[in-house]
């Protein structure tokens, strides 16, 4: 069985960060292009990101690795469901 | 003026000066914007110190805002400021710009020096600012279009900084400021916080030695400059020839990466980032040799993370520090052993040590009596290390900074609770005596948080509270609003806008009726119990 695609990893990353939009009384976001900055746009801070990644592991049920994570690429959205997809893709045995 | 040993004067800048004489090129800064070397870092400095000098007029308040985060420009800005002899007055481009505009107007700065990222934010800050500033941003290639737009300022660029070459060295008082810093408020007002050059050179002596810094070290700063924290990164750093490294906000997210790729061999962080490190799986089995030292402030530190890190870090040395910012830094410390932490500790938490020396402490209860050996009560303090008092408030500074009954010396009320040692035993932590709570290692005065909320909601009954309780502190800030109706929309949307997202309240609950106490005060403690599910 494959893991989730980018897209799937988009999609609850869009519901997790509309959720935490609402929360502070902002608009949620229409769409996430790949070149949206998670930090940078000020949509969540350091404990957030945390916090979302955690998310996305208990959400698909695997452990995400963050050793290989390279911060200056993974806060933009495309690159991190990229990542994400490919460390939830069930390993070769 | 205190003078060394061979008479010539000692302000917080002269440990810089000396160490860019001793080892002119082994790095002293890496940050974003590159790597400078000491004489390269010396080199700006000058110019920007040079710059101030040629600017500054006779009225002028002799303190110097720094509008710069995590660049090279941040820390060529602070000894700017010192080597012209103004302290510095950090300000943070990721805080709301109308508090940093506060800080501003406040503390009167007439110079501010800024960095290429923070420029864009210089139109709302200077936004009402009446007085003319003198604004140097070295890493501004072209400053015309910035002259056109700002007629009322003098803005000074890179090239524009070569010219300022005749720099003089300050005759800067002891008891001149060295940093003014703003910390959270009771009243809804940032305090100001006066930390004088004799304060702040207590403190890097103690710890240069303490903590053995030599000139091969690479000292992490994980604080931001508003943090009083990062200003031990920096002068410990430099006092000794080491180089201070300083990740952007995105290497953060990773500090174990940056650890390694950096090679450092001095970590100083607040202990919830060990935690999310420790949740993040970062803490690996022998995953960072080069460490040799790790200090921990600014919140109780949990033995279970001590545990997880030493893991982590075999070859370190953990130190857990202690100190609110009117103490300069840290005033006392704890070096872990764990044959001793374990017994010496109390509920979980490492034990905050000893004083540093020349500072006196004091175990008192409300009348600020002393208590007896083993008994709790409020921590006071004194030495070289305790700060001025609090900028142009002077009620203020007479409620803290007190001479307690039957004593002679002033004593600063640190609002923390502990237990007088008994013996040589260490200093315990046992919380906080008023509504000042750590939420990720940042103390936040929940009155501020209350005020802010009020003014902006038209309500008076607020209530914040630290809210989930961690090993550490509090995960964030929830408020409680009585009565209502509330726009909680457009109430989130204007307190977003006036504290930093650390005090932003992550969940809002709106109630008929809030529980109170006996005396028909609202029963902080009896808040989580009806917070249940709201927004």
């Amino acid at each position: 069985m494959n893991g989730p695609t980018p897209d799937d990893v988009r999609s609850f990353f869009g519901a997790f960060l509309n959720r935490k939009l609402e929360d502070r009384g902002q608009r949620p976001l229409r769409d996430l292009p790949d070149d949206y900055d998670l930090l940078l746009s000020g949509a969540l801070d350091s404990l957030g990101f945390v916090e979302m990644m955690m998310a996305a592991g208990e959400h698909f049920d695997r452990e995400i690795d963050f050793e290989n994570l390279d911060p200056e690429q993974m806060t933009l959205i495309g690159a991190l469901c990229q990542f994400v997809s490919a460390q939830l893709r069930p390993h070769p045995s | 003026m205190e003078l060394r040993a061979d008479g010539s004067r000692r302000g917080l800048w002269t440990g810089f000066l000396r160490s860019a004489t001793l080892f002119p090129d082994r790095p002293a800064v890496v940050a974003q914007g590159g790597s400078l070397s000491y004489r390269q870092l010396r080199a700006i400095a000058v110019r920007v110190a040079a710059c101030i000098q040629a600017h500054r007029e006779a009225s002028w308040t002799p303190l110097t805002a720094v509008f710069a985060h995590r660049s090279t420009t941040a820390f060529a800005g602070v000894l700017g400021s010192l080597l012209a002899g103004h302290g510095y007055v950090p300000l943070n481009r990721t805080f709301p710009v109308e508090r940093s505009r506060s800080m501003l107007v406040r503390s009167e700065c007439r110079s501010i020096i800024v960095d290429a990222e923070s420029l864009p934010q210089m139109d709302a800050l200077m936004e009402g600012v009446d007085e003319p500033l003198l604004v140097i941003a070295p890493g501004l290639e072209d400053p015309r279009p910035y002259r056109e737009r700002w007629p009322r300022h003098a803005v000074v660029g890179a090239a524009d900084l070569e010219a300022y070459a005749d720099w003089r060295e300050p005759d800067a008082c002891r008891d001149a400021i060295a940093y003014l810093l703003f910390t959270s408020g009771s009243t809804g007002v940032p305090k100001g916080v006066m930390v004088a050059h004799r304060n702040v050179t207590a403190y890097v002596d103690h710890a240069v030695e303490r903590f053995a810094i030599t000139e091969q070290d690479i000292v992490s700063q994980t604080f931001d400059m508003t943090f009083d924290l990062s200003a031990s990164d920096m002068f410990v750093a430099w006092e000794r020839g080491a180089c201070v490294c300083c990740p952007s906000q995105k290497t953060l997210l990773n500090p174990g990466r940056f650890i390694r790729e950096q090679g450092l061999t001095v970590w100083f962080s607040v202990p919830s980032m060990v935690a999310l490190m420790k949740q993040c799986g970062l803490l690996k089995p022998g995953g960072f040799p080069s460490l040799r030292l790790s200090l921990f402030c600014g919140e109780p530190l949990p033995i279970s993370s001590v545990e997880a890190w030493t893991v982590a870090a075999p070859n370190s040395v953990v130190e857990n520090i202690y100190g609110p910012t009117e103490l300069t830094i840290a005033c006392t410390g704890y070096r872990w052993e764990p044959k001793h932490a374990s017994a010496e500790s109390e509920m979980g938490i490492v034990p905050i040590g000893a004083p540093f020396p020349g500072m006196n402490v004091l175990v008192v209860d409300e009348q600020l009596d002393e208590v007896g050996p083993g008994a709790d009560g409020e921590l006071l303090m004194s030495g070289p290390q305790m700060s001025l008092g609090y900028w142009k408030d002077p009620a203020k500074t007479a409620a803290a900074f007190v001479v307690p009954p039957g004593r002679t010396e002033v004593f600063y009320r640190t609002g923390d609770r502990v237990r007088r040692p008994t013996g040589d035993s260490p200093l315990t932590h046992l919380g906080r005596m008023d509504s000042q709570v750590k939420v990720l290692g940042h103390r936040v005065e929940l009155g501020e948080v209350e005020a802010v909320v009020r003014e902006a909601s038209g309500v008076d009954g607020v209530v914040a509270i630290g809210w989930p309780i961690t090993a550490s502190g509090y995960g964030g800030i929830e408020v409680l609003i009585e009565g209502g109706p509330v726009d909680l929309d457009a109430l989130r949307a204007a307190v977003a806008a006036r504290l930093p997202d650390y005090m932003v309240p992550r969940r809002w609950h709106v109630r008929s009726r809030l529980p109170r106490n006996a005396n028909g005060k609202y029963d902080r403690k009896a808040m989580p119990a009806v917070m249940g599910d709201s927004q």
